[in-house]
Formats: C-alpha cells, sequence, structure tokens
C-alpha cells in the first residue's frame, strides 16, 4: 500500500518510491518527527520514573498503605478520555478562572493549551498523572518479592537507604525496568489519542507528532499512500528498539506476585 | 519498609525520610482526590457558580448564591440584559458567572427581603393578570434549560393529539401514534427533527430577533407553535421585551462609558443596565440625543402605532408601488379587488403579505405621526386603571411613586418571589438537573447504553476465548515451529497501530463489516502479547496434572477448562478486565470503523456531547461523572483481582 497511489474507490496506481519521497521532502513531516522526539523525551522522563518512585514511597510508608494506594489509584476510574477532558475544562482553563491559573494566581492567566511554550507539557501531564497509580502497583509487587533478609545483609555491612537501593532494589527492578521502559518507549511513539482529544495537534503544529499525523493524512486528507509510507519509516525507526524487546521477552519469563 | 533501617527508626535523620515520605505521598494523595471531587462538584453546578470550582458545593450553605443559580437558570437560553436590565445589575456584571464570584449577593436584593409577602402576593398577582392579556408576540420563554421538559411535554401533547385526529389516529397504539406526531411535527417545522431536543427554547432568541427594526414574526408552523406555548406558560416561565432592554442594547451597541457621563453630568447610573429610558425622565447631554436617534433608527417597527392620518396613506402608497391591484395580488400573495378595500391599518396587520409593505410603509413615518407601543405603557395603563389613584397603588404595593408613568414592569419583585416559593425544588434541580440531562441525552440518542454493553460483554468473551486456547495449543503441544510461531505474533507488537489501522480499516470495508460489532470486537480480539503471557505461564503449569487427567479420561477440552483454566484464573481476571477497559474507553477506533451514529458507543457520544456542550462545561462535567461509574463499579469489585493477578518478568 505505501507504494500505491491508494484510492479507496476506483483503481489504485502503482507509484514506488513516491510515496516514501514525498514525505521525505515534506517539510511538515521533519518538523513532526522533532516534535515526536521532544514528547517522547519529555513522557519518558516524566511518565517512566513516577510511577518507580511512587512505588517506592508506597512501600516504605509505616502507615496507611492501602488508603494511599487507594487514593492513588482513583483517576483509573474515569477512561482515558474522561482525564483528558477533565484536564482540558478544570485545570488547563485559559481564564484566570481555571484551576492551575488560579493556583498561579500571581502571574497572567495562560492558555496552557494554547501557547506554544506550554502545550507539549500540558499534554503530556494528564497521562502521567492518571498513569502513576495504576504504573506503580507492578513495582510494587516486584519490591514487595524483593526478600527482607537481602536487606538485612546489607544493613549488618553498615550499608544505608542509598546502598540498599543501589545493590538490592535497582538489580532487582532491573528486568521489569527494562521492559517496561522499552515498552513506554515504543509505546509513546505511536501515541496520538490523547493529543487528538486534547489539542488535535495545535496550537500550530506543536503537537503534531508522528502517530496524529499519519492518522490525519490516512482519515482526514484520505492519502493511504504517505500515511502507510510514513507509518512504515516510524516503523523502521523503532525496529532496533522492538528487536531488543523481543529479545528481553524472550529471556524471561513471567511469574505471579501478589501484594497483601 | 525494608530500605528504611530496621534499628534506629528514632534518629531524626530517618524520621525526616518518614516525614517526607508522608508529605509527597499527601500531596499527592491531594492532586488526586481535588479534581475528583470538583468533577462532582461541578456536576452538580450551573453557569453561575460552575467557574467557582470549589472542592464542595458552595451553594449547599449559601441562600443568595443558591438564588443566583436560579436566576441563572431563569434567564437561561436568552440574551443577559434581559436579567441584567430588570434587575438593574451593577457595571461589572456580563454574565451569571459574574454572580457567582460574588460574595454577598443579598445585598442586591435587600429591599425585597424586608418587603411584606402580602404586598409581593399582591404585585405578582396583578402581574400575572397583566401579563394573561398581553401580546405573546413580544415575550421570551424562560428556563432555557428546565423548561425543555415543558416544553417537550407541550409539543408532545400537542402533535399526538393532532395525530389522533387525523386520519385512521384513533386506531394507532400509543408507540405508533407518537412516531407518526414526529413525523407531523417535522414536516410541519420543515426540518429533521428526530427526538423532542434541540426544540424551540433554546435559539428563541436567535431565531426570533425582536430587538431587530424590521424583524417581522413569520408565518411558520414552529412560530405559531412558539406563540402558543408561550400561551400556555404561566407568567412567571415568560418575559416580555421591555424598552429597558432595547435601549440597552442600542447602548451597548454603541459602547457607553457610563462613568465618564456620570461624572460630566452629576447622574448616578453607575452601570449601563440602569439608565433609564428617555420616554419617562430627562436624560442629560449626549444621552438625550442617543435616545431620539434610538427611537428614530433602531425602535422596532412592529412595536409602533401610526397615527390614523398617516395610516390612510397605506392604499396609496401600495398604488405607488404597485400601479395595479393585479400586480400587488400577485407580488404580495393578497387577494384584493381594489385598492380601496386594503383596510387603514394602524398596528402590523396579521396577513404575511402585507406586513413587509406595511413595515416599508411605516418606516416613512415622521416622529410625530408614530406612538410607540412598549409594555412598560401597557403595564402603566394597567395599572392606572386598576387603582385609579397613585396613592393606592403605593399603599398597595408598597411604592413610593410619584406618578404611574414611573411604574416599571416588577420583575425582581416576581422573581424574589417565584424563588421563595419553590426553593425546595430548584435545590432539587441543582442537585439533579445535569445529570438527569446527560441521561436523557444518552437515552435518546442512537443506542448508547445497548452498544456500549454489548460492546464490552463480547469483548472481554472473545479475549477469554480466543488468548487463552491459542496459549493452550502452544504450551500443551510442543510443535516444532512453536518458539517461531510466539516470535511471529510479538512481532505483531513491533508495527505501529497506525500501520495496522489503515489496511484494518479497509478490510473491515472490504468485508462489509463498517458499522457493526464484529468491527468493533474482531480487531481487538487476539493480542500477541496476551498469547505470549499466557503460554508463558501455562508452560509453569505441572505437566503431571495433564497426565493424570488423561489417565483420568479426560478430553483435551476438559483439560483445557478444569486444569489449564481453573488454575490461572488470577491471570485472566485481570486480561478480562483489561479487555473492559480498553473496549469501555477506546473512543478513535469506535469512531473511525462506526460512523453510523446508531453504532456509536457511550465514549463516542460523551465526544460528541462534550464538543456540543462546550458551553456548558457544568453538563460535561455530570457527563464525565456518570460515565465513570461503571468503571468504578468494576474497579471497586475487582480491586482483589487486579493485586493478585500482577505477573512480573524474572530472568530465565
Amino acid at each position: 500500500m505505501a507504494f500505491q497511489d491508494y484510492r479507496i474507490t476506483g483503481h489504485s496506481s502503482w507509484v514506488g518510491v513516491d510515496n516514501f519521497i514525498n514525505v521525505m521532502l515534506n517539510k511538515d513531516f521533519w518538523l513532526s518527527l522533532r516534535q515526536t522526539f521532544k514528547y517522547v523525551i519529555l513522557c519518558i522522563a516524566l511518565g517512566f520514573f513516577t510511577p518507580v518512585v511512587l512505588a517506592l514511597l508506597l512501600s516504605e510508608v509505616p502507615r496507611w498503605k492501602t488508603a494511599f494506594r487507594t487514593v492513588f489509584f482513583l483517576p483509573q476510574i474515569s477512561s482515558g478520555l474522561v482525564i483528558m477532558f477533565l484536564w482540558k475544562v478544570l485545570l488547563y482553563n485559559p481564564t484566570e478562572h481555571g484551576l492551575l491559573n488560579k493556583l498561579l494566581w500571581f502571574v497572567d492567566p495562560v492558555d496552557w493549551l494554547g501557547d506554544q511554550r506550554f502545550t507539549m507539557m500540558a499534554v503530556i501531564l494528564p497521562g502521567v498523572w492518571a498513569g502513576a497509580g495504576m504504573g506503580s502497583l507492578i513495582y510494587l509487587a516486584a519490591l514487595k518479592s524483593i526478600p527482607n533478609e537481602t536487606y538485612e545483609a546489607v544493613e549488618v555491612d553498615g550499608g544505608g537507604i542509598w546502598e540498599k537501593l543501589r545493590h538490592v532494589t535497582l538489580p532487582a527492578l532491573l528486568p521489569l525496568l527494562l521492559i517496561r521502559f522499552v515498552g513506554a518507549f515504543i509505546g509513546t511513539f505511536h501515541a496520538m489519542g490523547n493529543i487528538f482529544a486534547m489539542t488535535a495537534g495545535g496550537p500550530g503544529n506543536e503537537t503534531m507528532v508522528m502517530g496524529l499525523m499519519i492518522w490525519y493524512e490516512a482519515f482526514a486528507f484520505l492519502r493511504y499512500g504517505t500515511a502507510t509510507a510514513m507509518a512504515w519509516i516510524l516503523g523502521s525507526m523503532l525496529i532496533g528498539f522492538t528487536l531488543m524487546q523481543l529479545k528481553i521477552l524472550s529471556r524471561v519469563e513471567f511469574r505471579r506476585a501478589a501484594i497483601d | 519498609m525494608p530500605i528504611l533501617p530496621t534499628v534506629g527508626r528514632k534518629s531524626p535523620r530517618i524520621r525526616l525520610v518518614i516525614v517526607g515520605i508522608y508529605v509527597l505521598l499527601v500531596l499527592g494523595g491531594v492532586t488526586m482526590v481535588v479534581p475528583f471531587l470538583i468533577t462532582l462538584t461541578g456536576s452538580v453546578s450551573n453557569t453561575a457558580d460552575f467557574e467557582r470550582y470549589d472542592i464542595l458545593p458552595a451553594y449547599f450553605g449559601r441562600r443568595d448564591l443558591r438564588f443566583a443559580k436560579f436566576l441563572a437558570e431563569k434567564y437561561a437560553g436568552i440574551r443577559f440584559e434581559h436579567f441584567a436590565t430588570a434587575h438593574g445589575a451593577p457595571a461589572g456584571w456580563s454574565s451569571f458567572k459574574d454572580l457567582g464570584f460574588e460574595e454577598d449577593l443579598g445585598r442586591y436584593w435587600n429591599d425585597l427581603d424586608g418587603k411584606g409577602e402580602a404586598e409581593l402576593e399582591r404585585i405578582a398577582s396583578d402581574y400575572e393578570e397583566f401579563l394573561a392579556k398581553y401580546d405573546t408576540g413580544n415575550m421570551f420563554a424562560l428556563f432555557g434549560n428546565w423548561g425543555l421538559e415543558d416544553c417537550r411535554r407541550f409539543l408532545r401533547e400537542k402533535y399526538v393529539r393532532l395525530a389522533r385526529e387525523g386520519d385512521a389516529g384513533a386506531r394507532l397504539s400509543g408507540r405508533a401514534c407518537r412516531a407518526r406526531a414526529l413525523e407531523l411535527l417535522s414536516k410541519a417545522w420543515n426540518e429533521g427533527v428526530y427526538e423532542y431536543w434541540d426544540l424551540l427554547n433554546f435559539d428563541q432568541e436567535q431565531r426570533y430577533p425582536y430587538h431587530l427594526r424590521r424583524w417581522i414574526p413569520p408565518d411558520e408552523p414552529r412560530y405559531t407553535d412558539y406563540l402558543e406555548y408561550l400561551r400556555w406558560l404561566p407568567a412567571s416561565k415568560k418575559v416580555p421585551v421591555t424598552t429597558r432592554y432595547l435601549w440597552c442594547l442600542y447602548l451597548l451597541d454603541k459602547n457607553i462609558r457610563v462613568a465618564g457621563i456620570d461624572e460630566e453630568f452629576g447622574t448616578d447610573f453607575r452601570s449601563i443596565y440602569r439608565i433609564p429610558p428617555g420616554d419617562i425622565v430627562r436624560l442629560p447631554g449626549p444621552l438625550g440625543e442617543l435616545w431620539r436617534r434610538f427611537v428614530s433608527e433602531s425602535w422596532p417597527i412592529r412595536l409602533v402605532e401610526l397615527a390614523p392620518g398617516f395610516a390612510r396613506g397605506f392604499p396609496g402608497f401600495l398604488e405607488d408601488r404597485y400601479g395595479t391591484v393585479e400586480a400587488m395580488n400577485a407580488g404580495a400573495g393578497t387577494s384584493y379587488g381594489s385598492f380601496s378595500d386594503v383596510p387603514t391599518l394602524t398596528r402590523l396587520p396579521g396577513e404575511l403579505g402585507l406586513r413587509r409593505l406595511w413595515v416599508e410603509f411605516a418606516l416613512g413615518a415622521a416622529e410625530g405621526e408614530v406612538t410607540r407601543l412598549s409594555v412598560e405603557k401597557d403595564y402603566r395603563e394597567f395599572l392606572r386603571a386598576k387603582y385609579v389613584d397613585i396613592g393606592r397603588l403605593n399603599d398597595a404595593y408598597g411604592w413610593r411613586l410619584a406618578r404611574f408613568d414611573l411604574a416599571e414592569l416588577p420583575l425582581r419583585e416576581v422573581d424574589w418571589l417565584d424563588y421563595s416559593r419553590n426553593s425546595g425544588y430548584c435545590f432539587w434541580k441543582f442537585l439533579s438537573h445535569n445529570m438527569g440531562e446527560v441521561l436523557s441525552f444518552i437515552a435518546v440518542r442512537g443506542r448508547a447504553l445497548w452498544n456500549t454493553g454489548l460492546l464490552v460483554a463480547l469483548t472481554v468473551l472473545f479475549t477469554l476465548t480466543v488468548n487463552p486456547m491459542a496459549a493452550y495449543a502452544l504450551s500443551r503441544f510442543r510443535l516444532r515451529y512453536s518458539q517461531q510461531i510466539l516470535i511471529y505474533l510479538l512481532a505483531t507488537m513491533a508495527f505501529p497501530p497506525e500501520v495496522g489501522m489503515i489496511p484494518g480499516f479497509l478490510l473491515l470495508r472490504d468485508l462489509h463489516l463498517l458499522n457493526t460489532f464484529p468491527a468493533l470486537i474482531l480487531p481487538g480480539a487476539a493480542n500477541g502479547f496476551t498469547v505470549f503471557l499466557l503460554k508463558g505461564f501455562f508452560d509453569s503449569l505441572p505437566r503431571e496434572l495433564y497426565e493424570a487427567a488423561t489417565v483420568d479420561g479426560a478430553g483435551e477440552f476438559k483439560m483445557f477448562t478444569s486444569i489449564t483454566l481453573a488454575l490461572s484464573k488470577p491471570i485472566l481476571a485481570v486480561i478480562a478486565l483489561q479487555a473492559f477497559l480498553v473496549s469501555y474507553g477506546s473512543f478513535m477506533w469506535a469512531f473511525l470503523v462506526c460512523q453510523d451514529p446508531d453504532m456509536w458507543t457511550l465514549m463516542v457520544w460523551l465526544y460528541q456531547f462534550q464538543a456540543k456542550n462546550g458551553a456548558n462545561p457544568h453538563l460535561v462535567m455530570a457527563a464525565i461523572v456518570i460515565a465513570s461509574v461503571p468503571t468504578l463499579v468494576v474497579f471497586a469489585g475487582c480491586q482483589k483481582i487486579i493485586l493478585r493477578g500482577i505477573v512480573l518478568p524474572t530472568m530465565k
């Protein structure tokens, strides 16, 4: 399909690598690639480590563990689309009455989704916020499966909190971290639904990531050929990561773990 | 708490760390709970208090805020200036949102709070008597949101009656009769009205702009229905178009700076909504000039009475225009024998053909030849006829007027009394209206609930059949290429979903499955990663079980169900839960493959609802709350299952 001038109805002609050349020569494509990288890096930096930290905190807190866990689980009861609306309507309201603008009453009201300086961040935060509770569960289970004796051994050897984290917790979590990281990396490259609901790619093309661009190309402009070509380019860029993911997955096995 | 040392917990450093953990968790917890509470509060708010973003509804404890919310509902669907001029709003108010932010609203209605109940009752009942006789063609229906119920009921009753009276109507069943009534309504209104929803309350002022100079009532069934509806409504549910209102719109259009005028002429208007019309007071400086320009350039012609002397010129005007009476009959759709048969019309005629011509004729009248009709004037006449003497009126109403000509429509009093009488009902409506609106939107439109329920059930069912079976086959029978097959399945994850999305969409189209349930369910039913996960898990079950079962004579399917599935319940439960969440929340794919509204799921409708109600975020909040209920129920019931079904990767 990537090699065709694909038409929904009627004859689709073979155009060779024209689609790829068109895509390569398209300025918007390269711009969107840049935005995608920006999006992925921000997403990983914020979204990947938040659940890990949360799990550590949750496992260390001496009391009210279950209560905290339940609270952090609250966003999960609303589906992704609902969370996007919530943030869009409540927090990102561009007038002075928006929640975020109220919190920052000392500066002028900011149009969070309409200002190019903030949009990318604004699009990412809801997902990070909503995913933290659910994401931390698996780490919580992993932390739980580390036997207490190992920590005690470090303690006997005179190690403090830092040594424990470095020599026990980190190695124990490493396979999980690795798998989740690669998965999250590939996943965020394809993200689009949430961005569509928040900004639909705007303002300008600030949040026009590849996933969204492909969607527009195919289903709004009905240029399936170029859309598929773009998807292939994106896919082949990720091929290294995908192979890595497959390799790790074929080396591990999954065991059930439980949290009290 | 294994990382924190078990001994020496009392040391200040460790204590600090623990306190730090608490602080972080509590802060994080607050960010989780607060939006949740604000959403709940928002779902029981309205235009007046939504943007306060209270964590708990402030109006529970504030009567003045409840009154403001009531006013916001009462004057919903028409321009804010109706309310602002009637209540003499302060300068800073430009929408009901501004009322919500006031700390003490009570001070604007203090005078009414101290007024005797009997006086208020008398004012209101007299006003009701007056309005019952007043021209329905010069008023709007109130309660743009709550009144929809009334509006729908009125139309349903009217058209069901029509359907019954029509041929063969008597034999129709209730359901068929309602369907026929809808058909009649759509035909009469000349548009596709599928349900009692987008009806006249919403756009009455857009559709019937009474304030425009040349606007004349259209001759269409929709407008006739609207007038009939207005006649049917009680006085407290409609508002006449006042001179004050028309004058205020004119002033707003001219961008008058009230503060400047007050300063220059020593007046005390303070707000543009309080500048009185020039027919009862002498307006200072530029305002007087503006008033003269307003009445000669902008006053609606339909509210004009011509002097009889001038009106006699109408037939002549027509003759000048058309020449022959036949030409006029053809051009205006009238049927007169000669020009002298045309009556002398001092007011806007009922006959549509003549109306337009009469408006053009009346536009030519000079200032001395017209009398302006206004609801205030009629009201003053009404009071004069009823009380004769101004002293008697003042006694009865508790007013202090010097003469009848200063009387204003008692809209403030009526609104105040209206609220005091119905405060309990209003409170109930504050709580329930948004939810009811969302529910009726979902219940009436398409088959959202049925679609979503079926979709979720089928998706869970398919996920729980396809994936375990595939995994079982791979795990139980050591095929030569099982490893390769597994890699092949996993490789599906490598491709970006968009690559699959387009051919998937086209494939569904070629299979003629668009707008069907299979289109929603099949693409996501089998998942490479799930099969991989399950296969690994099935591998870890002891082989001896199968051998024992074989010895006992169990078939393959029996072993599959009572050994494999029975032993992996927790994981299957988690997979089912995920399938539920994904299918319930899926929106883009659902929208793409099912563009027929009949097949839209709840999420797609929700998206539509929020797109349609961008101006009513409190309705969106209610929709969010309602959409969260199924997930909340499932999560509350399955928390244990989730916690027991977590799988961790370990290196082989």
